[in-house]
């Protein structure tokens, strides 16, 4: 019979040889520098922040090598994601709080949840999935003692139990813009917001002039790059939802026109892609990768695979009172043919035609960019390979009205 | 359309934030040093902390809060060669306040109704459990660490001596007892 110590030594292999290494989320360092930015750099991307160094150091003499990419991507189905909802408050007199809720992606129990209290009842709120895997970050709108935007980060733990919001600064959003969306890059150092804003207004009269922006902050440095669309001939722009491709370098996001200040109806173009290490900041000369006539129906919302090969579509169109939503990747080449990888539609009602027609989205995309989080009518994780659709569970996301916006986290 | 994030944030802006602190070549070299500890030893570490901890949500944290302050305290390491040994005494450190944790949650389970620690969503657990490892569970905490130490990673008495802070005799004696305990444990072949 093998001795006491023999046994536990093989007991203790096996049962630790159940945990493989494509199950573990990629690890996190802080970055240096203030206290805010701990737990915002990506060890798994190092290799980024170490550019930086080593663009200082040649200069003065010594070479350091790049770090290769440390932590394996996990490939499994995310385990959380987030959702806003907005609950009447005794502590306000019953005024709506915004709350983010933490769910569970197999059971959709709510594993935590966050009350964001602001002056606004509720607060406004954007949300994205940070690529670490174990946090959100959140752009809340902020009405007093001044109007601002304030940038958070929202720690969520394994177990999916939410940590305590962390601030980044502030930054400089504009007084009145729209926000579109916000998106942290790949190594989480930098940070883009897309929105659009008034210049010109008067306290008798509405804004004389449009301008279409995506800003880059870099968490680690402070810096702000600014990108703008100005009007042309009448016309103005706004950018879309952000979403970051190849690495830390480009940043595609939907593009919509319109006519003229008297008529805000937006015509969506297409996508456009931004390297955001090219010179210049004209927003106009990012490159058009996906004009509209790419796929047929409204676009309503876009992701660009992390590789930049390929753009996730999520469409909508009515016809004889069914609404029928897609989900499609159309390859950023110019060539090939568009998949589409899910299909649903509904009878829709005078009422809900509108909601329905929202209901196709691309929300986030997982590391390794193999699951998106979509909705196409039901919400749920969509498997890029085989097309396979995961719903999220029936009792989530709560009754229409109560949904934000979702996000999921891994 | 404008997706739903669009619809519901709508705010003013502040001044410009430009010139922050730059990345320094010390601060880079130890976030490559970190890196390769990390692709090295993370699977290792989060195996340790699931045989101390029972669920692999809470080893995948306790393993990144450990790395997050060897991160932290990289520059002030004695001998950055120690840095595994150091990690791996901020893994079991994690682990013994996660279990004081529990320790707590389990003395006030009657008095603060509230979910169980761990619900059905937290990921592994230690599966596949043998009477070995059920037994292995039961030991007292300080026995449970030699014994991993000493038959998982297979350190020598020195090191796992160093890396709880003990004497080497403190570390025999406690895995004799430890492995006693287990062979009790275990049913007597017929």
């Amino acid at each position: 019979m093998p001795s006491i110590d023999n046994l536990l030594r093989d007991e203790l292999k096996r049962v630790t040889d159940t945990v493989q290494p494509g199950q573990l989320r990629p690890l996190w360092i802080p970055a240096p520098g203030h206290r805010w930015r701990r737990r915002l750099l990506p060890l798994a991307a190092a290799a980024a922040v170490i550019a930086v160094a080593v663009s200082a150091v040649l200069v003065a003499g010594p070479k350091l090598t790049p770090v290769p990419a440390a932590a394996p991507v996990t490939a499994a189905v995310p385990r959380h994601y987030l959702t806003f909802t907005f609950v009447p408050d005794k502590q306000f007199h019953d005024l709506p709080v915004t709350e983010a809720v933490i769910r569970d992606t197999a059971s959709g129990k709510i594993t935590g949840t966050v009350k964001i209290t602001t002056k606004s009842f509720p607060a406004s709120v954007a949300a994205d999935a940070a690529p670490d895997g174990r946090s959100f970050i959140l752009a809340i709108a902020e009405n007093a003692p001044k109007d601002e935007y304030r940038f958070f980060r929202l720690p969520v733990s394994a177990g999916g139990k939410p940590g305590h919001l962390t601030e980044f600064p502030a930054y400089p959003v504009p007084v009145n813009a729209y926000l579109a969306g916000i998106a942290l890059s790949p190594d989480g150092t930098r940070l883009a917001v897309s929105f659009s804003y008034g210049l010109g207004a008067t306290n008798s009269g509405p804004a004389k002039y449009m301008v279409g922006a995506v800003e880059v902050i870099n968490l680690v440095t402070g810096t702000v790059r600014t990108w703008t669309a100005t009007m042309q001939q009448g016309h103005w722009y706004q950018p879309g939802q952000p979403s970051w491709a190849d690495g830390n370098r480009m940043i595609a996001f939907t593009w919509q026109q319109a006519k003229s200040m008297s008529n805000n109806a937006m015509t969506m173009e297409g996508v456009r892609l931004l390297d955001t290490t090219a010179p210049g900041n004209n927003l106009a000369d990012a490159r058009m990768i996906m004009p509209k006539k790419a796929v047929s129906g409204t676009i309503n919302s876009v992701l660009i695979t992390p590789d930049g090969r390929d753009v996730l579509v999520a469409t909508s169109r009515n016809s004889h009172g069914t609404v029928l939503v897609q989900i499609s990747e159309v390859p950023t080449a110019g060539a090939g043919p568009v998949r589409v990888l899910r299909t649903e539609t509904a009878r829709a009602t005078a009422t809900t035609q509108g909601t329905l027609s929202a209901s196709g989205q691309v929300l986030s995309l997982a590391p390794g960019g193999r699951y998106a989080l979509v909705q196409c009518i039901q919400f749920g994780w969509l498997d890029l390979d085989s097309g396979r659709f995961t719903p999220l569970p029936a009792h989530s996301p709560t009754p229409p009205g109560q949904v934000a916006i979702i996000y999921g986290v891994w | 359309m404008e997706t739903d994030s669009a619809d519901v944030i709508r705010s003013p802006g502040t001044p410009v934030d430009q010139g922050g602190p730059m990345v320094t070549p010390s601060a880079a070299e130890s976030a490559r040093s970190v890196t390769e500890l990390f692709t090295e030893h993370h699977l290792g570490l989060v195996r340790l902390a699931l045989l101390m901890v029972g669920d692999l949500a809470t080893a995948e944290d306790v393993v990144q809060d450990a790395f997050e302050q060897l991160h932290r305290r990289w520059r002030g390491l004695r001998q950055q060669s120690s840095a595994l040994d150091y990690a791996r005494s901020a893994v079991l450190n994690g682990c013994r306040s996660v279990l004081r944790r529990r320790l707590v949650a389990r003395r006030h389970e009657g008095r603060i109704a509230g979910p169980p620690p761990y619900g059905a969503d937290a990921a592994i657990a230690l599966e596949q459990r043998s009477e070995l490892i059920g037994a292995f569970g039961s030991l007292p905490r300080r026995q449970r660490e030699v014994l991993a130490l000493r038959y998982y990673l297979d350190l020598s008495v020195a090191d796992t001596a160093a890396t709880l802070r003990i004497s080497e005799g403190a570390v025999r004696s406690t895995a004799s007892r430890g492995l006693a305990a287990l062979a009790r444990a275990l049913p007597k072949e017929p």
